[in-house]
This record gives structure tokens, C-alpha cells and sequence, in this order.
């Protein structure tokens, strides 16, 4: 048995029987798009001159698309949005769940109610944070009024400077509970011994999460990052409810621009163009990170 | 070394009371705004609890039928395709993660490759290729082609955390079954399949929930409004001219608090589920 795990194995062929509907699924509902969206960003796909559609048009698409400033923006706000929002999820997470790996009294009903954002439905989430972010009847600048922090309201949602910023929080108070929950049964499988044995030796607090925590939750931390990497690359809910992109394309990253080139403009072709690059650079990712985490630390 | 202990504990409890409000404080809003007469949310001054208390917002939800609002169709179309789109998903992943952890063949690796990076590929993406062919069937704004595309969105996860659960049961058991003279499929039913019910009850809740609360596919595949799921019906409330807070907050409530209990039921098994394989 052992050396069929090791790879030199017999064909066992009750793995088809098990696994055909599996396969039939992956070949028709994703490696059929995944062909299908490069096929297309090198054909002509404008919807609105169908005549057209399916001729191939060689590298057109890209150079329209590298022309088009609006995707360059999208790109750049993309980039703003992820190199804020993981790292936040993360740090807050992290302290979220040392808070509650620490003994006390309330630790269960502290942990239920964190819980929460992850249990909201997006749209749900969104429909909130908008009553919320209102600019003249909303909670937030009626707070923030209340304490002298601000002398107007804020627009949250409505003013270009500020829209991203709030998008931002939305994203993190709905994506960091789950941070916190890994991160905490993470914590919880560090054995006990190994904090007793460091508190003998008279380590402190600090001590024992640079030195204990942090290196022994490296595997989860690798598969918690990459999980918040691939997730905020791919979000689209919250922004486009939230804000649909605006005010004035403030909060278009780049799979609302993909969106918009598809199911506003009707030009597939260059939607799928976007797209295409967007699996590329996902798929690079990917594969660094799993050469480098030895498969992320899950085993195929 | 006990008041170290006790000064520790309260800046614990600072600390983790200010998160945990950062976490409930939109949802009792929510509530708290689900119960006031929409005048009181467009006023200048805001109380923490209604001052007039009222349920008009429930009663409008639950019983007004406008030619764009049914709460009750929208409530039936969720659970029609949230269902189905979870119990096909959850058949295909038991046999398909059985299939990748148990045995060994040409064309596993790939198999287990592409539902790792399945899970990269943004939904948009998905949607473009998928809307052109489900047109060409003839299946946009149908209860089929949104299921098919909640179906394709699920499977590479619940897969995965199938999988994980079989990696757990050891082989001699399966081994043991097969001296006896089950049949693999006999193996499967009667042996490993009662082991990895909770496991299954998780993966159906994920999946379940994946499809309740979808809204991108959704959106854009059902074109008209009696075949909308919750969420897009929701949504569409805030595209009015005045906006219906309580009516819509009474919808989101309504949606949010079963999901929110049974998460808070099932927590345990949820994050053991999320993070099999990654936890040991």
C-alpha cells in the first residue's frame, strides 16, 4: 500500500468509476471557459456587430485594452485595494484570534459574536454599510459629528477620495472573522506543553507569540494568505454593490471594469482580454506558491 | 505575578470587547433600523433604539406583492436552487473527493491540480464564456442555467473538503471491508460514508450557503423579477428613487438571522471543516 501513495502505482481503475462525474464537471464548467475566454480574447466579440463575432483578430483586444486608461486605473485601484486589504484582514485577524486563544470568562460568547460578519450575506452586508455611510442621516457621521472628529459629514460612498477607503472597511469587517477562526484552531493545535515549557522558563507574553506562535502557525498562516490573496483578487460582490464602481470609476477594480466591458459595453472580446490577463497573473501566482509551500501545505 | 495576570485579563477584555462590537454593531443596526418607521431613518436625530416601534416594514415585506417586489416567490426561487445546486454539488463532490483521495490513476493529478486553481478563477470570468453558452441552450433566466453555475462554482471546493475527510479514515479499514467481500462500491456505501457524515452535513451547509447567498450569477442570468433569488431582490430595493430602509432592512434581517444561528451552531465543525488539511 505504501508505495501506492508513492506514485510507481497500478492503475486503479474504481478511481474513474468514482471520479467521472467529477471529471465531467471540471472539463465542462471550468476547463471549458478557462479555453473559451483564451479563444476569445483573440477574437472579435462586440455584441453589438454580431456579424463579426468569432473572427479572429490576432493581439487587437490586448491593444485596444493597453491603450484603454480605465483598465491601467482599474489595475492600479486593484492593486491599492489588495495591498491594503490583505494585510489589514490579516493583522486583525491574528490579534482577533490571540485574543481569544487567551483564558477568560466570555471567551465563547466573544467568539460567537465575531463570527457574525462571516455568516452576512453580501448583499446584506452592503444594503448595511450603505444605510451606514449615509451622508446626511447616516449613524457613522452622526458618531463622528457627535464626538467633534469631523465638522460635516462625510460622503462615504458618494465622494471620490473616500470611496475606496469605505469599500475597504466593508471588505475587511465581512473577510477577517475568517482570519481570526483559522488562525485560532491554528493556534489551538499548537499542544499545550509547549506554552507550559515556555512560561517555566519565564518567557513573556510577547515572547511566546514571536518565538512559539508565529513559527509553528506558519503552515496555516501560508494557507490562510494565499486563500486571502486568491479571494481579494476575485472579489467583485461588495464593490459593486456597495458602489458599482463609482462614484466616477473610484472603486472600479479590475473585475468590475471586466464586468462592465461585458455586460454594459457588450464587448466580450475585450472583457475576455482582461479576464485573460487576470487568470494569468493568478495562475502565476498560484504556482509560485505552491512551489514554494511545497502544494500550500495541502496534499494532492 | 496575579496582578500581572489580572491587568493582562482586562486589557484582553478592552481589546476583544472593541472587536466584537466592531463585528455585531452593523448587524444590530440593521435590526434595531428593521423596526423604525422610515421617517425616523431619514431624520437628523438618531437614537440607539426606535422610538417608534413599529413592524411595518415585516408586514410589507411579507405580505405587499408589487409588479417588482414578491418577497415569497423570491424566498422560494433561493430554496429551489439553493437545494438543488447543493445536493448536485454534494453528490459529485463525495464520489469525486473518494475518487482523489482513495485511489491512485492517469489523470488524478491533473484533476486534483485544476480544482486547486479552480479557486482562483474569478466568478466574472467564468460568467463571460458561460453566459454565451447558456444562451445558445437557451437556458438564461432559467432555474437550470443558474443552478449549473452554482453547481461549476461549488464543486471545486466542497470536492476539496471532501477529500480532506477521506484522507482522515485509514486504509486498512477499507482493506478490512474488501477481505470480507465488499465490493468497493459496497466499501463506500456501507463503511466510509457513515464515518464521514458530519463531514458531509458541513460540506451541504458550505454548499448551501454558497448558492443562498450568490448574487453575481444571479444578477445577471435572471432577467426577470419573479425569478430572482433573495439577494438580488434585495438588492434591487435600493435603486428606487427614496430608498425603503425598514422594508429592506426587515429583508436583510430576515435573511441573515437563520444563517447567522445556524453558523453559530455548527461553528466547531465549520472551522474544523475550512481547515482540513491545512490543520492537523
Amino acid at each position: 500500500m505504501k508505495k501506492n501513495r508513492l506514485g510507481k502505482q497500478k492503475v486503479d481503475k474504481y478511481g474513474y468509476a468514482f471520479g467521472w462525474p467529477l471529471m465531467l464537471v471540471m472539463v465542462l464548467l471550468l476547463l471549458y471557459p478557462i479555453i473559451q475566454i483564451t479563444i476569445m480574447s483573440f477574437q472579435s466579440w462586440y455584441l453589438l456587430r454580431p456579424q463579426k463575432n468569432g473572427v479572429f483578430i490576432g493581439w487587437n483586444n490586448f491593444n485596444k485594452l493597453f491603450q484603454d486608461k480605465y483598465f491601467w486605473s482599474s489595475v492600479r485601484k486593484t492593486a491599492v485595494y489588495m495591498l491594503v486589504t490583505i494585510p489589514v484582514r490579516y493583522i486583525l485577524g491574528f490579534v482577533t484570534a490571540i485574543l481569544l486563544n487567551r483564558d477568560y470568562r466570555g471567551r465563547a460568547i466573544y467568539r460567537a459574536m465575531v463570527i457574525i460578519p462571516w455568516a452576512v450575506p453580501e448583499v446584506v452586508t452592503c444594503l448595511i454599510w450603505m444605510l451606514m455611510y449615509q451622508k446626511d442621516y447616516g449613524i457613522i457621521n452622526k458618531i463622528l459629528l457627535d464626538l467633534g472628529w469631523i465638522s460635516s459629514g462625510v460622503g462615504w460612498i458618494s465622494d471620490t477620495n473616500v470611496a475606496m477607503t469605505s469599500a475597504i472597511i466593508v471588505n475587511i469587517w465581512k473577510g477577517f472573522p475568517f482570519v481570526a477562526l483559522m488562525l485560532l484552531a491554528g493556534m489551538q493545535s499548537i499542544p499545550e506543553d509547549v506554552y507550559e515549557a515556555a512560561k517555566m522558563d519565564g518567557a513573556s507574553s510577547f515572547k511566546i507569540v514571536t518565538n512559539i506562535v508565529i513559527p509553528l502557525l506558519r503552515p496555516v498562516s501560508a494557507v490562510v494568505f494565499m486563500l486571502l490573496v486568491v479571494w481579494t483578487i476575485r472579489d467583485y460582490g461588495i464593490v459593486y454593490v456597495l458602489t458599482g464602481g463609482g462614484p466616477s470609476r473610484a472603486t472600479e477594480v479590475l473585475t468590475i471594469y471586466m464586468y462592465k466591458k461585458a455586460f454594459s459595453d457588450f464587448n466580450y472580446g475585450i472583457a475576455a482580454a482582461s479576464g485573460f490577463i487576470m487568470m494569468i497573473v493568478a495562475f502565476v501566482f498560484v504556482y509560485f506558491y505552491m512551489k514554494a509551500q511545497k502544494n500550500g501545505g495541502m496534499e494532492l | 505575578m496575579k496582578a500581572n495576570k489580572r491587568r493582562k485579563d482586562i486589557l484582553t477584555y478592552i481589546f476583544i470587547t472593541i472587536i466584537a462590537l466592531f463585528c455585531i454593531a452593523p448587524v444590530l443596526w440593521m435590526i434595531s433600523c428593521s423596526f423604525r418607521p422610515t421617517s425616523e431613518i431619514y431624520s437628523y436625530d438618531i437614537t440607539i433604539l426606535p422610538k417608534n416601534f413599529t413592524l411595518d416594514g415585516y408586514i410589507k415585506l411579507f405580505t405587499e406583492t408589487t409588479s417588482t417586489v414578491d418577497f415569497w416567490q423570491w424566498a422560494r426561487n433561493s430554496v429551489l436552487i439553493a437545494s438543488v445546486s447543493c445536493i448536485i454539488g454534494l453528490i459529485v463532490a463525495c464520489l469525486g473527493g473518494y475518487s482523489l483521495s482513495k485511489f491512485r490513476y492517469p489523470g488524478r493529478l491533473p484533476v486534483a491540480y485544476t480544482i486547486v486553481v479552480a479557486q482562483v478563477i474569478p466568478g466574472t470570468l467564468l460568467l463571460i464564456p458561460m453566459y454565451l453558452l447558456l444562451s445558445k441552450w437557451n437556458l438564461v433566466d432559467t432555474y437550470r442555467g443558474l443552478i449549473i453555475l452554482n453547481v461549476s462554482f461549488s464543486v471545486p471546493y466542497c470536492t476539496w473538503m471532501m477529500k480532506g475527510y477521506f484522507d482522515g479514515i485509514p486504509n486498512d479499514l477499507l482493506e478490512s471491508g474488501e477481505i470480507d467481500g465488499a465490493s468497493k462500491f459496497q466499501t463506500y456505501f456501507k463503511i466510509v460514508m457513515p464515518l464521514v457524515t458530519p463531514g458531509v452535513a458541513v460540506t451541504a451547509f458550505f454548499s448551501f450557503i454558497n448558492s443562498w447567498n450568490e448574487f453575481l450569477f444571479a444578477s445577471v442570468l435572471m432577467k426577470s423579477y419573479d425569478k430572482w433569488t433573495l439577494p438580488v431582490g434585495l438588492s434591487t430595493m435600493k435603486g428606487q428613487y427614496t430608498v425603503d430602509y425598514t422594508t429592506m432592512m426587515a429583508g436583510g434581517a430576515v435573511i441573515t438571522i437563520p444563517i447567522i444561528i445556524l453558523f453559530l451552531v455548527l461553528q466547531r465543525h465549520l472551522v474544523s471543516g475550512m481547515t482540513s488539511g491545512a490543520v492537523k
